[in-house]
């Protein structure tokens, strides 16, 4: 099962390929691929990830299963405006080329078999209902008027965002929960998430992939007491927009004492890499310029059947937080 | 060599620049290469990397602008100059911050390897007839170059603002029909307990 995309820097293909093309994994044993949401740092090259494993089946977030967020995928797929296109481009893509996709949302069953005698079952937490629809309105405000004339807008991230799948995955014996981009919000965020009675019966997750970064936003203490077992494993990758980087120092600091073990997939430089002249002129123009992708790595969770405690490695960048 | 005048459809003019065309587009795609002096000859033009930039970057559009007459942009008569990139961007605005007076931005180089880049870029290097642009997602060119004028160093940079077209009725139609054909391949499957 894949869950989102990004780019390897080195080899130019989307880092999952690369890796399950490593290991040796034949392509149909490849059963389900997700994309959490539309964002350009979760799904670029996931129509390769798609075209590539053909027999899996293909889940989005339920908030495109409605005829203006259709719209709306539709409008900025690139080939009306494609300087506005990236994330979007990417989901249609993936739609177009198949014939058919999944919506999911709370309690949505994404993959469900027995291997190896173990019941594994892996279903989404969010989007919570109301929140699929506060994301299809704010996708509607950019839809243009039917007669056209309209200026093309860029589309912007809904904030906070409410509109990832969450997915929790139970081997039977273990679990882990993987938070996307998920952020907190009373009534459409985790809190929603964790005050629904079936998401809180499942079972308490060992590994956490740790939402949105890592930032506060993305945060709530009943994240930690009610979906995770105590002193889980913790992983999370870094963000960088400018003065918008995460994890801020606190949010290390946080997480750290919630999580022992936690690691972050690339820890590298945010230094900008441009020749002097060039920084110079424009940090006379401005300033706190900076690499928006300035290292890559993973980390890798394995454990075997019957251990207590998850085996780490980090690749690349990556190492402890 | 000089056959035609065109704007970048990205650049408007604003009365200052001029867009020298080289030679005659190909067929569907209009190339430019913009002397945004007034003074630069027509030599530094067409050597300018630049203009291979805009032979490749720039799509066919409706927004070209027929310029004012050449005699606005002939170079002074003897002057010795020299012009040249360093670097042209292509930006994206992410946030405005009126507090700061700046505006974040994502920066794509167009020159070279280089990795893309954040920021955040004052507004007072936003000419007057942009300023309406600036909103998050809009599209800007800032190109950095230096020029050489009887001896002295010039930095120059330009910072100019991308308008978007207008969704047309034809594109309408094909987003109504792309968003059909998206809308008959979901399958939802049933919800748990």
């Amino acid at each position: 099962m894949l869950v989102d995309s990004c780019i390897d820097p080195d080899s130019k293909r989307p880092a999952s390929l690369t890796y399950l093309d490593r290991l040796n994994v034949n392509p149909a044993h490849v059963k389900a691929i997700i994309a959490s949401h539309w964002h350009d740092d979760h799904v670029r090259g996931i129509s390769q990830i798609s075209e590539r494993y053909k027999s899996a089946e293909f889940f989005i977030s339920s908030i495109f299963n409605d005829p203006e967020a259709a719209s709306f995928l539709a409008a900025y797929s690139g080939s009306s405006a494609p300087g506005q296109a990236r994330g979007t481009k990417e989901l249609f893509d993936v739609v177009k080329q198949r014939d058919a996709v999944f919506p999911v949302q709370q309690r949505s069953t994404i993959f469900e078999r027995t291997l190896a005698g173990r019941q594994v079952r892996a279903t989404a937490l969010s989007p919570v209902p109301a929140a699929v629809w506060q994301s299809i309105a704010h996708m509607a405000s950019y839809l243009p008027g039917p007669q056209g004339g309209t200026p093309i807008k860029h589309a912007t991230e809904l904030a906070p965002n409410i509109e990832a799948v969450v997915i929790h995955i139970d081997f039977g014996d273990d679990a882990i929960l993987l938070g996307a981009d998920l952020e907190d919000h009373q009534v459409h965020g985790w809190s929603a998430v964790v005050a629904d009675s079936w998401c809180k019966d499942r079972r308490p997750s060992t590994a956490y992939k740790v939402a949105h970064h890592g930032s506060r936003t993305g945060d709530t203490d009943q994240i930690w007491t009610v979906l995770l077992a105590p002193d889980p494993v913790a992983c999370l990758t870094p963000f960088n927009r400018g003065k918008h980087r995460l994890p801020t120092e606190d949010d290390r600091t946080r997480i750290r004492a919630r999580a022992r073990q936690s690691y972050i997939s690339s820890n590298a430089t945010r230094k900008p890499d441009l020749p002097t002249d060039q920084l110079k002129r424009l940090n006379d123009i401005g300033r706190n310029f900076s690499q928006v992708n300035s290292g890559f790595g993973s980390v890798r969770l394995r454990k075997k059947r019957g251990a207590t405690r998850w085996m780490v490695e980090c690749f690349g960048r990556a190492q402890r937080l | 060599m000089l056959k035609s005048r065109v704007a970048l459809p990205n650049v408007p003019l604003d009365g200052v620049g001029a867009v020298f065309v080289t030679q005659e587009p190909p067929p569907g795609v209009r190339v430019a290469w913009k002397a945004r002096e007034a003074n630069w000859s027509l030599q530094d033009v067409a050597v300018n990397p630049d203009y291979e930039i805009a032979k490749r970057q720039i799509p066919d559009s409706p927004l070209f602008d027929v310029l004012p007459p050449p005699s606005v942009f002939a170079p002074s008569p003897g002057e010795i100059v020299r012009s040249s990139l360093i670097q042209t961007w292509e930006g994206t605005v992410v946030r405005v911050n009126e507090e700061s007076h700046a505006m974040e931005v994502h920066l794509n180089a167009k020159i070279g390897q280089v990795p893309e880049h954040a920021g955040e870029i004052d507004l007072q290097w936003v000419s007057e007839q942009d300023k309406d642009l600036v909103q998050p997602g809009a599209v800007f060119y800032l190109t950095l170059s230096r020029r050489v004028k009887r001896g002295s160093v010039e930095n120059n940079q330009e910072l100019r603002f991308r308008r978007l077209p207008s969704w047309t009725k034809r594109q309408m139609a094909q987003v109504e029909q792309d968003a059909c054909m998206l809308l008959s391949k979901m399958k939802a499957k049933p919800i748990a307990e």
